[in-house]
């Protein structure tokens, strides 16, 4: 069982240095209906779709755990122009990535 | 001096929580004319009511003011609280320090000096308000339906049942509307035809209903009661007194062209019904289409015609006629959902929407009822139906969810399974069933018809071999899944008409950025528009059902005939109203005016010397104007006032403000 923290979300848009600009890290409209995942060319199963949830609920170990994955993706916004909800998938995993920076590797 | 009472309300905690009402009442108890000053819990109950009536006779006011709500809530309420004591309505005068003030101020202290300054400005207007008298205009008992789906034969059979005629004006040559499309309808799978038709035949025989088919509204003057509309009733070129609705016509016409009823799947001729239980069952000519109308040669509809009813030379007419009440019930269009490149709609023959398959289940369809599909005539195996496109999709442009997809993508699954065997796969998002029986529809698809339901969206469509192939994820694993189709539904969003905004123009009333007919609230007032006389029915005000459909004509049309059955109507008296002497005529304030309200007249007028002369001044018509206001800014003179909100009283608005 995993002990949901609503922080993570926070910490991952406080992570990336564009935080105030509108595109800090938001996966709230996401209606899980997985398209992104469907369409995505790396066939990367759990973006944006799962690792986005895992964000959102806090569930740290698990964000921390595919940072491979995090950093596999093309940003090639396939997910981005198929999404019904209008998510700014590419922007998420950049934030991510900012984060996985500071608190994996230390950078 | 002017006797003022102010009543200062605490709206439970709603005011009193974030406005202090000792320091309101003290501040208004020294402000000018004012002599008489009280709070209550609830000004608007009845015994708040009764204490206001009270202080009007013992204090003997003249004058009220009432630090309350939104005068939108409670104005009405508060004038007749006043003229039953008898004062008259109009010298009563609304400070809202709620959704003005205390609602949106979060500093007490802010918001009560706000409320002070609003009391104030209240007082020093109500000193300048003078009664005025409601007048009385007559109501054309005649209501107008535009048209003719299900919601506007419902409304029209309402108000014809309740002794009130009325006319219904459809666009195309039958009534019916896409309820006549459909083949069975959830969520008791009972024929569309059997449960419609009887309707239309009502609609046709009652005595109190005309229908105008094959005609359109093009202009409408007028106000609440007293409409002037124009309707273009296109010429038919048949002579409908004389045709029988035999058929041979359309049987002989050699020319061939897709059917718009059967969305293309099927053909017409250019003498046409739309469908076979089409009322009136009389046919058109299609101009563009027939061979002598492009060629001069044929006749061949004449030259059979037992009736001798073909009438080539029929002309367009304009009709005008009076309405007391306006019934709006246009409808909607299904989406076209070529937009999504990665569903093939338009490269694959086989991507239909969900109104191709009614017409493909429809026994009056094109393939007679026989569920073939489109490319080879092959009785599909399995089939995939993808919910929400369009709808729900903010980058394809629809934010909204389309409410009826959900119910008739199941009814689609139920079908396919009873009537051919073949298996159901429906990707959908969320599957939303609030509704009488809708769950236990839904329920049914699963689990009596084994409809496979994929948590997922179809990300891409693609042909192999005679298959089409439908990749997605199914969510609920966070696996990719395939599914390999014969045949795929589309469950394409509800839109607006095509033409939505331009008879929104035409009636004056307004509509959402989805051009769907805007309700004047949506959760009190949902049958009205924000013009009076005109009511809203149907698909055209947003997505909806038929049982939601219906229920909303019946409300719309009760509204119509309470509004047909008064003697008179009552009209505001906060008009526009014409300084004569001061007016110079230059009419400038005829065309800004939006409601047409203005015109000029010749006034005589007799000079120093004794002579008179001739001059033109502008006139207002008191029961089209509506009291916006635009002329008396556009006034170069000042000669336009609108009673109630004169330049006076703005002034001493501003002073009160201000000074
Ligand atoms: C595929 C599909 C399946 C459905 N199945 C079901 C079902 O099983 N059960 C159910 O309850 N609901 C079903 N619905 C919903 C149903 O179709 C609607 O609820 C219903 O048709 C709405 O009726 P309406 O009269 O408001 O609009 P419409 O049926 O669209 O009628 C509007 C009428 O107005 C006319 N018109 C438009 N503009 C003008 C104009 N400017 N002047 C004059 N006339 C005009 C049109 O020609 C039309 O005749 C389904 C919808 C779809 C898309
Ligand atoms: S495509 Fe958009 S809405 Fe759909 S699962 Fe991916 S992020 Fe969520
Ligand atoms: S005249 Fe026109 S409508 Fe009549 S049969 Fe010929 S093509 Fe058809």
């Amino acid at each position: 069982m995993a002990l949901l923290n609503p922080d993570l979300a926070d910490q991952v848009r406080q992570a990336t240095p564009w935080s105030s600009s509108g595109h800090e890290f938001n996966a709230s409209a996401c209606m899980n209906c997985g398209v992104c995942g469907a369409v995505c060319p790396m066939g990367i199963e759990l973006l944006p779709r799962k690792l986005f949830r895992y964000v959102l609920l806090g569930m740290e170990d698990q964000v921390k755990e595919n940072t491979e994955t995090i950093y596999s993706c093309l940003l090639c916004k396939m997910c981005e122009v198929n999404c019904p909800a209008g998510v700014h998938i590419a922007e998420n995993v950049r934030s991510l990535r900012h984060f996985i920076n500071r608190q994996v590797f230390r950078l | 001096m002017r006797r003022v009472g102010v009543f200062v309300c605490w709206c439970g905690s709603n005011i009193a929580g974030m406005v202090d009402i000792e320091q309101v009442k003290a501040a208004a108890a020294k402000m000018p004319n004012v002599v008489y000053v009280e709070d209550n819990k609830y000004t608007c109950s009845e015994p708040g009511q009764a204490a206001i009536q009270k202080a009007i006779k013992e204090q003997n006011l003249d004058r009220v003011v009432v630090a309350a709500c939104s005068p939108r809530m409670h104005e009405n309420t508060f004038r007749r609280t006043v003229s039953g004591a008898g004062l008259n309505a109009y010298l009563l005068e609304i400070a809202n320090i709620r959704e003005h003030c205390s609602w949106v101020h979060p500093d007490k202290a802010a918001g009560t000096k706000k409320a002070v300054d609003l009391v104030r400005r209240a007082v020093y207007k109500v000193a300048k308000n003078v009664p005025l008298q409601r007048a009385s205009i007559d109501v054309t008992k005649k209501a107008l339906v535009i048209g003719g789906g299900i919601a506007g034969i419902q409304a029209a059979l309402d108000i014809a049942d309740a002794g009130q005629p009325v006319v219904i004006v459809e666009k195309t040559p039958s009534i019916g509307g896409h309820m006549a499309q459909l083949d069975k309808t959830f969520p008791t799978l009972d024929c569309s035809a059997c449960i419609l038709t009887p309707k239309m035949v009502d609609a046709a025989q009652n005595q109190n209903i005309t229908l105008m088919t094959w005609s359109e509204v093009e202009k409408v003057e007028g106000y609440i009661g007293n409409f002037t509309v124009t309707i273009r009733k296109k010429a038919r070129h048949i002579d409908t007194t004389k045709c029988t609705g035999c058929g041979i016509c359309w049987s002989k016409c050699p020319a061939k062209l897709p059917s718009e009823f059967d969305l293309g799947l099927g053909q017409r001729k250019a003498i046409y019904v739309p469908f076979p239980q089409a009322i009136p069952n009389k046919p058109v000519i299609d101009e563009k289409n027939c061979i002598y109308f492009k060629t001069g040669k044929c006749k061949a509809c004449q030259i059979f015609c037992p009736a001798g009813a073909i009438a080539f030379d029929q002309k367009d007419e304009l009709i005008e006629e009076k309405f007391g009440a306006i019934i709006v019930a246009t409808g909607y269009e299904q989406w076209d959902p070529s937009p999504y490149g990665e569903y093939g709609y338009g490269r694959y023959k086989d991507v239909i929407t969900g109104l191709e398959f009614e017409r493909l289940v429809n026994a009056s369809g094109p393939t007679e009822g026989k569920i073939k599909r489109p490319s080879d005539g092959k009785i599909p195996k399995d089939v995939v139906i993808i919910q929400c496109v369009g709808s729900r999709d903010e980058a394809k442009g629809i934010p909204y969810c389309s409410k009826t997809c959900c119910m008739y993508s199941a009814k689609h699954a139920i079908l396919l399974d009873e009537k051919i065997h073949a298996h159901p796969y429906v990707f959908y998002m969320d599957v939303r069933t609030p509704g009488k029986g809708y769950e236990e529809f839904y329920k049914r698809a699963t689990e009596e018809h084994h409809a496979t339901y994929i948590r997922g969206r179809v990300s891409k469509v693609y042909q192999k071999g005679d298959k089409l192939v439908c990749l997605g994820e199914d969510t609920l694993l966070g696996k990719k899944v395939a599914v390999e189709a014969d045949m795929v539904i589309l469950a394409s969003a509800m839109v607006h008409q095509p033409a939505a905004s331009k008879l929104a123009q035409t009636l004056g009333i307004s509509y959402d950025q989805n051009h769907f007919y805007t309700e004047a609230h949506a959760k009190l007032r949902p049958v009205e528009t924000n013009t009076a006389g005109i009511f809203l029915a149907g698909a055209c005000q947003g997505p909806k059902d038929i049982p939601e459909t219906v229920a909303q004509a019946s409300a719309a049309a009760s509204k119509a005939i309470g509004l047909l059955s008064k003697a008179k109507l009552e009209t505001e008296p906060l008009v526009a109203q014409v300084n004569e002497g001061i007016c110079s005529g230059c009419l400038w304030c005829k065309p800004i005016c939006p409601y047409k309200a203005i015109d000029g007249k010749v006034i005589k007028e007799r000079i120093a010397g004794g002579k008179t002369i001739e001059r033109t001044v502008a006139s207002v018509n008191a029961s089209l104007c509506q009291g916006c206001g635009a002329c008396t800014v556009a006034c170069r003179t000042g000669a336009m006032n609108v009673l109630g909100f004169t330049n006076e009283h703005i002034l001493a608005e501003v002073d009160a403000l201000c000074l």
